[in-house]
């Protein structure tokens, strides 16, 4: 949902230029987030609604309940909710945001087709997920890929609006025209960016997120195991579950890291293609391998696998050539975040502060306007500082209707830190 | 001067961590321990229904019932890990012992209570069992905080002592399940 809400930021930004654009993207990227967690905070109770689990009593599920009871005992968890999806595809998941608030829930497949040791392993599968809290892992690792894609957006979406923005109508100065291209040399900055963090650093964030949660999920084999004490049975489950043609359909793709075995998502498409290179759970065949070598007492290795590797390293590269581009660039004065040239100059000022608070009237304005920019004129524009005084005044008087948006680079950049920036020609006459 | 303010304020806060994962360490054993006292308890009353009801039906196996009940006396009042593990050996001997003996019993063996007690005794088994795995493996994290350098300094100062590992004969543990 609020991915659509991103979008729409992003359009905005577009539409209203690249100030209010930014604002806009911060404003519902902190939405997002607030969603995120009380997301993950409610999790058990959205998992359970999605899912269509059943929370289930000790006198319903019996045998259910003692298996959960002893591997409770054998891991010292607190006893977690036990629910049931009437669902034939073989599978199970667990939820919640600390061990005191877990969920751990059932397909009826599983419950028919597999004998009771075997069960046990997956609930001690189950069980692991809690213990190693890997929903606080997946979770924040998941927000940290969205965090990130959307500074990526966010950089596109504004170099876009800054170098397609109207330029001011009418003659320019050529400080305006210095402006204006400072503005255009920026926007490409911001691309450039935008698309280098978006080409390397999302993506490989993104495979990164996908090696954790099949990392958490080989070692969720592993802890369960050293819970039951019984490598063989949890194996020849993911054997039936590995065998069995009843897929498990979800709507959701995001919780898809929570399941023992990958499911499919409704709809087929990019969800059921993806690559190994992308999939939220490990190879099944391996996952037993390594079940087995721990049975046989071999000690086994769950580092990031050669690929992930070499993508995470490209990622970082990205990073890595983003800050060499952005940081000359900065030096060099292409000024690509298009702050402390003009605005930080003047914001200092705090005459200017005085004069637009009382405003109002033409005379108190151009008092403080005098007051403030007698000093910096002289010492910065000489050339204006003689036709200072009458340039401000007859501007002011000719332009009020139009916001001061088209005034001299004084005021359009005075206005811009002054008033908080709300309306296109503002947008724009901020830089020029 | 700086520096080494610096220095001695992350080694301060290095010891009150650590000083806490061993306290923590401890209070885990203790509730492993008292989680094994639980499951044990479980099983000691159960045992106690088992004898009163074979008593009811092959009461003149006398020494076979005394038996079971001076050796669950004796696991009920055991206070050390160890002496809790023998005395459960010991009553596990016997408990195997009057199984078998209700074998000639045709009216205990297709008793319903008889048959509950069996299956809730056994599940007891497999609670203990698993009590017990916690309760080594906590034991095992929390020596080896407390032996290791440097946390052994932390340990010293709060005078930590090794514990005891919980360790059943395996021949004798598995007497009474051969029966179920």
């Amino acid at each position: 949902m609020y991915a659509i809400m991103l979008q729409l930021g992003y359009i905005v930004a577009l539409i209203a230029g690249y100030q209010v654009g930014l604002g806009a993207i911060i404003f519902v990227s902190v939405i997002a987030l607030i969603i995120d967690a009380y997301s993950y905070w409610q999790c058990d109770k959205i998992v359970v609604r999605i899912t269509g689990a059943q929370v289930v009593s000790p006198s319903e599920a019996p045998e259910l309940h003692n298996i959960v009871e002893e591997l409770c005992i054998a891991s010292g968890l607190p006893k977690p909710k036990i629910a049931i999806v009437d669902d034939p595809s073989l599978n199970a998941f667990a939820t919640g945001r600390d061990p005191h608030h877990a969920l751990v829930a059932v397909n009826t497949g599983l419950m028919e087709e597999l004998d009771k040791e075997e069960l046990r392993g997956v609930l001690a599968h189950e069980l692991a997920h809690i213990y190693n809290r890997d929903i606080f892992v997946n979770s924040v690792a998941a927000v940290c890929v969205r965090i990130v894609s959307a500074i990526a957006n966010g950089f596109i979406f504004a170099g876009i609006a800054a170098l397609t923005a109207p330029s001011a109508p009418g003659r320019k100065t050529k400080e305006q025209q210095d402006a204006e291209n400072s503005q255009r040399a920026m926007g490409l900055g911001l691309l450039l960016i935008g698309a280098l963090l978006a080409i390397t650093f999302v993506p490989a964030l993104a495979v990164l997120q996908f090696a954790i949660s099949r990392t958490r999920e080989s070692m969720a084999d592993l802890t369960g195991v050293k819970f039951t004490k019984d490598p063989e049975a949890l194996a020849s489950a993911l054997r039936k579950i590995t065998g069995s043609n009843v897929p498990t359909y979800t709507r959701a793709g995001g919780t898809a890291h929570m399941w023992i075995a990958k499911p499919r998502f409704i709809g087929g498409g990019l969800g059921n293609w993806m690559s190994s290179l992308t999939s939220s759970h490990p190879d099944p065949v391996e996952r037993i391998a390594t079940i087995d070598a721990v049975a046989r007492g071999q000690s086994v290795d769950l580092a990031l696998s050669k690929q992930t590797q070499s993508s995470a390293t490209i990622g970082f590269a990205g990073l890595l050539a983003t800050v060499l581009v952005v940081v000359p660039g900065y030096w060099v004065g292409t000024n690509p975040l298009g702050i402390g040239d003009y605005s930080g100059g003047y914001s200092t000022d705090s005459g200017y502060d005085d004069g637009t608070g009382g405003g109002g009237s033409d005379g108190t304005y151009d008092d403080g306007y005098d007051d403030s920019y007698d000093g910096y004129y002289e010492e910065e524009v000489n050339p204006d500082a003689d036709g200072g005084l009458g340039d401000g005044s007859t501007s002011t008087e000719e332009e009020v209707p139009a916001d001061d948006a088209t005034g001299g680079i004084g005021e359009g950049s005075t206005d811009d830190s002054g008033d908080v920036v709300s309306e296109e020609p503002d947008a724009s006459g901020g830089i020029g | 001067m700086i520096i080494a303010g610096i220095i001695i304020l992350l080694l301060l806060i290095y010891s009150v961590i650590q000083y806490n994962a061993i306290v923590q360490a401890k209070v885990r054993v203790d509730s492993a321990w008292s989680q094994i006292d639980v499951q044990l308890q479980r099983r000691m009353d159960l045992i106690g229904n088992l004898v009163e009801t074979v008593k009811g039906y092959a009461n003149h196996e006398k020494s076979t019932l005394e038996a079971v009940v001076n050796a669950r006396a004796k696991a009920i009042s055991s206070t050390s890990p160890a002496e809790s593990a023998g005395n459960q050996n010991i009553l596990n001997q016997a408990l195997g012992k009057l199984l078998m003996v209700s074998e000639a019993y045709p009216d205990l063996k297709a008793s319903d209570s008889f048959l509950n007690l069996q299956s809730e005794l056994s599940n007891s088994e497999g609670r203990v069992a698993y009590a017990r795995n916690y309760y080594n493996e906590s034991v095992q994290i929390y020596n080896t905080k407390i032996t290791s350098f440097p946390t052994n300094l932390y340990a010293k100062m709060q005078k930590a002592a090794e514990r005891e590992f919980f360790i059943p004969d395996e021949a004798a543990r598995t007497v009474p399940k051969v029966q179920f």
